[in-house]
């Protein structure tokens, strides 16, 4: 009773939010002038995902500046992402959405077809800059051929990269690793043969976590052992991970050495998605997945102001048994959708604002923040970051909520050059081992109605190998139990849509 | 009859307020159960769903994991009821018996403090202290040569952990209806007591104790109702792959299927399942309690 009396609660919350905002719905007038300032002042609902730090106040300066600019009031709800997809099925159901809003993709497939997302695609060419700086595979994916339902995220797909401990290597004399046995040398002096030189045993080889019954932060090690994304192309037929048996076995072999001897991190089971990057800033442990975009930012200052010396460097994918190397690989699968079921003038100047936010002058507020504010200029494109930008954060709407196609959208105006290609060689290097998911955006009645938990099943088992409560043979039993629950309905599923797009 | 309404205007006026919060808030949503006899779909509203009759409650029982769930569920409960409960009542009489004031005040105070507390800082804390290789408290073992608790991985401590905890937080808020219970006692008893010889024991056992005895059922029987709800914040904060054999329970596992997957009318089924045991433990209970003599809840 519980869980209807806090659905009631939300519905007539919503219910008054939706209700107040339609109440600000007018028709457009001034057309003919095309001034934004002509138009009548509308609320406009935003909501998108916020992480680290959570979202801005209300009276944010680059809100007010938003609002000025095209006479709206943009009232923006920041949900955590942890929370993200429980948030968005608990407005679904009681069928109320904000006007627009970041849609993540399991609920963008489910809810696509049901007509509650705007079709975007006959729009597009009336707003230069969203036609201009979104890319077509990004508009694509997930979309039928002749409507967008959403525009796309953008995200780059293959951006992190695993980074090692420098100093650590040079201290131990070491190589740096090429090969999966090579890493796991490396990781296992890291462990025991104290690198940080303070007479105690308190370091790891390396990290990783596992969020939403995934591996995560440890792609380039499950790559290399020949795994897939979650899926793989055998013969032009998507094959699961949960089915590559003989591969998941050499995985949870070097796992659950490294486990059982003290190179891997023991509470790799309760890490969070950025716990293995905690622990790597803090000097607890020696490799672990980095974002390169804050790199230079706040990871190596972070790791410094502990450890002055130490140093922090890209390490390459190691080899697996059989040469594959492989680097962590996302799709862009979320989608901005804007509500279909409000006025029409709403979401025309919802669009708008879409627009704006990716002309020059819109995208250089929201990735850059104010000039006075958030920076100054101290020359012919000279530019110095301000305190402000710091407290501040102007950039959240360009970082959780909508954005170019740019690789380079965490690089600031006053950022040096220098620092910008380092950013951008990263990527570049990290292309070369791109580890793409054949079925990204593909998805499957039986995985979104039983998916969850049969994933937990699974991984519950792999787990229990790589501690050592379970034998390497409850690999081929968690399989087996992963079909019979629904697995074998799920493959087949995704192999029919996999076929439909050959 | 027109006299008794007018005598007593005042009165429903005053009841009004509390009859009203029950209606909607707690007899108005009752009406989302039907939600469990239909295939809901929040785009075509609840009445354009169809009918499903028990199909739900079908696919709860035929579910693989239908029995661990109920078993760690019950498991949970039961530590519940047999430890956690006593250990407000203990709090209460120890405070009762501490006859200097000030220090009953204080530690009255310490130990509801934890209440107030949320489950997302208690667990916060526990990560702190006991993650196997970070953990405060393993490090401090591992320098002197013991080998690290993996308390928070281990299937073996969760329960025990999951029971701490509750103690820990909840121990002192409940004692406070226990200790508005022996506030009611009459002085005289004890002093009667005393006259006729009874120590501190003695008077315990025959006043303290008797006096709390029909406050002691209710609260029992009370607490049966909610024999399948095991806390779910508690619970998913501290869950983790490895300790899924003993933590999964139904809270959860509603969490995964119905906010997770959006499957809210198989969701609704297995929240009517569990009211529908709870109730049934509470009017076996209830029944029991009059058959030796005391009130009961109704």
């Amino acid at each position: 009773m519980k869980k209807w009396k806090a659905l009631l609660l939300i519905a007539a919350i919503m219910v008054g939010v939706i209700g107040c905002s339609q109440g600000g719905t007018t028709t457009v007038k001034g057309e003919e002038k095309g001034t934004e300032s002509a138009k009548e002042p509308m609320s406009i609902e935003l909501m998108t995902f916020s992480f680290a730090g959570g979202g801005w106040p209300e009276d944010h300066p680059v809100l007010k500046a938003i609002n000025e600019k095209l006479n709206i009031d943009l009232k923006i709800q920041w949900v955590p992402y942890d929370t993200y997809a429980q948030k968005l099925n608990v407005m679904a159901a009681s069928n109320e959405f904000p006007d627009v809003f970041m849609v993540l993709e399991q609920e963008y497939n489910k809810w696509r077809d049901r007509g509650i997302f705007m079709d975007v695609k006959p729009e597009l060419e009336k707003y230069s800059n969203l036609s201009q700086h979104l890319g077509p595979e990004g508009l694509e994916i997930m979309n039928p051929k002749d409507h967008y339902y959403g525009l796309p995220y953008y995200g780059t797909e293959t951006r992190d990269s695993l980074a090692i401990r420098q100093d650590w290597l040079d201290t131990l004399k070491l190589k740096t690793p090429t090969t999966v046995d090579e890493f796991y040398e490396v990781a296992k002096a890291f462990a025991t043969q104290d690198p940080d030189g303070n007479g105690q045993a308190d370091t790891t080889g390396f990290s990783f976590g596992i969020v939403n019954n995934r591996f995560v932060n440890i792609e380039p090690l499950v790559g290399a052992f020949g795994l897939g994304n979650d899926w793989s192309d055998i013969d032009g037929q998507l094959v699961p991970m949960q089915l590559q048996t003989e591969e998941l076995k050499a995985f949870a072999e070097f796992m659950n050495k490294a486990y059982s001897e003290g190179v891997l991190d023991k509470d790799f089971p309760a890490n969070k998605v950025k716990d293995s990057l905690a622990k790597l800033e803090a000097g607890k442990t020696g490799i672990a997945s980095i974002v390169p975009n804050e790199l230079y930012s706040a990871t190596i200052p972070t790791l410094q102001k502990l450890i002055p010396e130490a140093e922090l460097v890209q390490l390459l994918p190691p080899k697996g048994p059989n040469g594959k190397q492989a680097t962590q690989t996302t799709a862009m699968t979320n989608k901005i959708v804007i509500n279909a079921k409000i006025d029409p003038a709403k979401q025309q100047r919802i669009l708008e604002m879409l627009d704006y936010m990716l002309s020059d002058e819109g995208y250089d507020l929201i990735k850059n923040g104010m000039e006075g504010t958030h920076y100054k200029k101290t020359g012919d494109n000279q530019y110095e970051k301000l305190g402000a930008f710091d407290t501040e954060r102007p950039q959240l709407l360009s970082i959780w909520f909508f954005r170019r196609f740019d690789p380079g959208i965490q690089i600031r105006k006053w950022d040096n050059q220098e620092m910008g290609d380092k950013i951008l060689s990263f990527f570049e290097t990290n292309e070369k081992y791109r580890w793409a998911n054949p079925a990204a955006g593909l998805s499957s009645e039986t995985l979104i109605k039983k998916g969850a938990n049969i994933q937990q099943k699974w991984m519950e088992t792999m787990t229990q190998v790589i501690v050592g409560q379970a034998p390497f043979s409850a690999i081929d039993e968690a399989a087996e139990t992963w079909k019979k629950n629904g697995g074998d309905a799920i493959i087949k599923e995704m192999n029919e849509q996999y076929l439909k797009l050959q | 009859m027109q006299k008794a309404w007018r005598r007593g205007f005042p009165l429903y006026i005053m009841i009004a307020p509390g009859l009203l919060y029950f209606l909607i808030f707690r007899y108005a949503p009752m009406g989302g159960i039907i939600l469990a006899f239909k295939d809901f779909d929040p785009f075509v509203g609840v009445f354009e769903s169809s009918w499903v009759g028990f199909q739900h409650f079908e696919a709860l029982f035929a579910e693989p994991d239908f029995w661990r769930l109920l078993k760690n569920t019950l498991i949970l409960s039961g530590l519940n009821l047999f430890l956690f409960f006593p250990a407000p009542i203990i709090v209460a009489v120890l405070l009762n018996e501490a006859r200097v004031k000030w220090f009953a005040r204080t530690v009255q105070t310490v130990v509801y403090i934890p209440h107030f507390v949320s489950w997302v800082v208690v667990a916060g804390v526990t990560v702190v202290l006991f993650a196997t290789q970070d953990g405060g408290i393993n490090k401090l073992l591992a320098d002197n040569g013991f080998s690290r608790l993996e308390i928070l991985t281990d299937p073996s401590y969760f329960r025990g952990l999951y029971l701490f905890q509750n103690i820990w937080k909840e121990m002192g808020w409940g004692a406070i209806i226990f200790l508005a219970a022996l506030a009611s006692v009459n002085p005289t008893l004890y002093e009667a007591a005393v006259m006729d010889g009874a120590g501190r024991w003695r008077q315990m056992w025959h006043i303290t104790l008797p006096a709390l005895r029909t406050i002691i059922v209710l609260m029992f029987i009370l607490r049966l109702g909610q024999v399948m709800e095991t806390g779910f914040e508690h619970i998913y904060l501290l869950q983790n792959s490895l300790n899924l054999a003993v933590s999964d329970v139904f809270d959860t596992y509603v969490y995964r299927q119905g906010i997770l997957q959006g499957e809210y009318s198989f969701t609704t089924a297995v929240g009517l399942f569990k009211s529908v045991v709870g109730l049934a433990f509470v009017m076996i209970a209830n029944r029991l309690a009059k058959k030796y003599g005391e009130e009961g809840v109704y």
